[in-house]
């Protein structure tokens, strides 16, 4: 991998134009003419005869293969890197002018170049160059990632000590999701720093060490630490005074996105709800830092970086929206929850109250009756007093709202002095 | 530098499971908990519902005891002086059949639990990218291979945690839906006690009126002998006497008529009020947690 990598060495001529399954014929699917992934023009497959270099297809790598060799010669090998180089993502057919005129440069570049010349691409192909830069350096970061992984997967296996075992599976089973979490990750937090510097509530110096001491509690590794620091000094360094000033005078939401970016470390906090401004909070996210950090980067002069990162926060903030929103419906139901059994326990306990009252209500009726008519019953018997046996009776029976056959004598003579009459009872 | 690496990492899952593990242990105390406080509610019931049937296995027995020695006497005895239609009620029906108790140990059993779920994987990874987003951070892209490693390291710690906070969350709800099951359980132990009395009251009174019934029926039953069906036998004080043995044998036939449970009677209403609560409260339950 130390080795020197020429562009030859990584360029692939017959994967890009001339195999017949290369990126080229895929696209032209067996016609004459297709669609200029940057201008949106037709542009045709070959340069014979009338053609001129407006109209015959090329193919374009987004990012260039001398940028890519730059950045991550030394990190993963030739052959990987020449896959990445002539992948799908980082091809586009164009015009011949458009990408002789683009050179080596990447697309942000070239239209820098062509602004700065007093010559601007038009709005379209500007939107179309950015779009496609921005989608293959994701990719690339991706893929690159996606190596990486899987080397650390390889070298944490040939580790001998019987601990790290179970860590080696946890990394394996962890390689798809890490990669994705990382790279969102990444990009929200050197934005934290960067942002700081950038506002200048932060100096260079303070904003390292800041990583330093973050990446010590992370429990990272020293490369991982120094690269931090190198890519926050890189960006930060280039801002210029006056453009920040000019920033900050217009009306972007600033102070609120710098908060948004800084509150990146107690993310779980605010969806948590433990943060009292979590929904100004993601808001904000939402609206105001992806244009925030797409200025403060276009200021700077890092056009693609900013159209990454803004792909990146939109991905970032809509996963942390879905995330606030799921969080908020499982809260909904816990409150729900929570009214539920406060209904319940509350009508159980109206219903336990009223039931004691109506079972003491009755006993106290029924121990009543049946205590005071026994008592006059028993009197009576020893008074030889029928009457009073015939009320105590009655004193029983009235619990039920019911009384005696015969409550007087005279009622009893006359039933039993008629032979007809019959006894229901 | 791995060794370091792979060291910080296993020391970052080692303190994140160690959160975790504490949070399980909560959440196992919890459901131990809110799992015996339903035990009780069962128990205080089933024990509350065997005295309350013990209560009217006994005043069953009286009932037909009294029936099938007592008011047989009498009817046999008086009706050598007079024509009796003796018209079984309500009460006497039932005790053809089985006295049921209305509360059913099912519908306390019938009390659900709270199903616990682990995290889906959809919801994993929502975790993961949230989880991760504060320690996973300077690693990647422009980190060494080593670095890399520790992202899905800490954004795994994360979602170790997080789902655990989750199995502590729902053995909360588990307490609180237990806590309701006890509440109904209480108001059903209050409904049984009452069974329990009112059949202990009813069975006493039979018992003591059964007594002087008794008392009532030898008397009569010298006189009916003596007198035979020829009512100007009858003096005065021997018709008070028949009068006041006829007014025993109508007072205990009516205590008797008395459903034990009477259908717009206090408990069976009250029962079903309970229950219907109960009910209720699962169906919102299922509702509130399921989102159906």
């Amino acid at each position: 991998m130390g080795r020197v990598i020429k562009r030859s060495d990584v360029d692939d001529i017959g994967r890009r134009n001339n195999n017949i399954d290369s990126f080229k014929n895929r696209n032209f699917d067996g016609k004459r003419s297709t669609v200029d992934a940057y201008t949106h023009k037709k542009v045709f497959y070959s340069s014979q005869n009338y053609f001129t270099t407006r109209t015959t297809a090329n193919v374009d790598h987004i990012v260039p293969i001398d940028s890519l060799i730059n950045e991550y010669r030394g990190v993963i090998g030739r052959q990987d890197l020449k896959s990445i180089v002539n992948a799908d993502f980082n091809l586009a057919v164009t015009s011949e002018a458009l990408n002789k005129s683009k050179s080596n440069l990447n697309n942000h570049e070239y239209l820098l170049k062509k602004f700065k010349s007093g010559n601007p691409q038009d709005l379209e192909t500007t939107i179309n160059m950015l779009r496609a830069e921005g989608h293959a350096k994701v990719s690339v970061k991706m893929n690159v990632a996606e190596i990486k992984a899987k080397k650390i997967a390889e070298e944490l296996e040939r580790i001998p000590p019987k601990s790290i075992k179970p860590l080696t599976s946890v990394a394996k089973k962890s390689l798809g999701r890490g990669a994705e979490a990382s790279l969102i990750a990444l990009q929200v937090s050197t934005l934290e720093n960067l942002a700081m510097v950038t506002m200048g509530k932060k100096d260079l110096k303070t904003a390292t060490n800041d990583i330093a001491n973050d990446t010590i509690k992370s429990g990272v590794s020293q490369v991982a630490m120094d690269s931090a620091q190198q890519l926050v000094i890189n960006l930060a360094s280039k801002a210029n005074s006056k453009e920040l000033a000019k920033l900050l005078s217009k009306d972007l939401p600033v102070a609120e996105a710098a908060v948004a970016i800084m509150v990146a470390n107690t993310t779980m906090q605010y969806l948590n709800g433990e943060i009292s401004a979590e929904d100004c909070a993601i808001e904000i996210m939402l609206q105001g830092a992806g244009s925030f950090v797409q200025a403060a980067c276009m200021a700077t002069g890092q056009i693609a970086l900013a159209v990454v990162v803004s792909l990146i926060m939109t991905k970032v903030s809509g996963t942390i929206l879905k995330y606030q929103q799921e969080q908020k419906l499982n809260a909904e139901r816990e409150a729900a929850l929570n009214r539920v059994v406060a209904k319940a326990m509350s009508e159980l306990d109206r219903q336990r109250k009223s039931l004691i009252q109506q079972i003491d209500e009755e006993n106290e009726k029924y121990t009543e009756a049946y205590t005071d008519g026994f008592e006059l019953i028993y009197l009576s018997v020893l008074n030889n007093d029928d009457k009073g046996l015939t009320n105590g009776l009655n004193c029983i029976l009235s619990v039920m709202n019911k009384s005696c056959k015969f409550e007087t004598q005279d009622a009893f003579d006359v039933f039993f002095d008629n032979k007809d009459a019959v006894l229901t009872i | 530098m791995i060794q370091f690496v792979v060291a910080a990492a296993v020391g970052y899952l080692f303190r994140k499971s160690n959160q975790a593990l504490k949070m399980d242990e909560q959440a196992r105390h919890k459901y131990a908990r809110a799992f015996a406080r339903q035990v009780e509610a069962q128990q205080l019931v089933e024990t509350k519902k065997k005295i309350a049937d013990n209560a009217l296995i006994k005043l069953v027995n009286r009932k037909k005891a009294i029936l099938k020695r007592t008011m047989s006497d009498f009817l046999l005895l008086y009706s050598k002086i007079i024509k009796i239609n003796f018209l079984p009620g309500e009460g006497i029906k039932e005790l053809e059949g089985q006295v049921m108790n209305p509360i059913q140990l099912e519908s306390i059993h019938n009390m659900g639990v709270l199903a616990v779920q682990p995290m889906s994987d959809e919801e994993l990874l929502k975790n993961f990218l949230v989880a991760g987003a504060t320690g996973a951070v300077i690693n990647l892209a422009i980190a060494g291979p080593l670095g890399w490693a520790i992202g899905p390291v800490k954004a795994l710690g994360d979602s170790i945690v997080n789902d655990s906070q989750r199995n502590l969350s729902n053995s909360n709800k588990q307490m609180k839906i237990s806590n309701v099951i006890y509440s109904q359980a209480e108001n059903l132990s209050v409904i049984l006690d009452a069974i329990t009395e009112r059949s202990n009251r009813t069975s006493e009174v039979l018992a003591k009126l059964n007594l002087l019934f008794i008392k009532s029926i030898k008397h009569t039953a010298e006189l009916i002998e003596k007198n035979g069906s020829e009512r100007k036998k009858y003096s005065a004080e021997d018709r008070i006497a028949l009068k006041t043995c006829i007014n025993f044998a109508d007072t205990i036939k009516k205590i008797i008529d008395v459903p034990m449970f009477d259908k717009e009677g206090l408990l069976i209403e009250d029962t079903e009020k309970v229950l219907v609560v109960g009910e209720e409260f699962l169906r919102n339950v299922d509702t509130t947690l399921t989102g159906n």
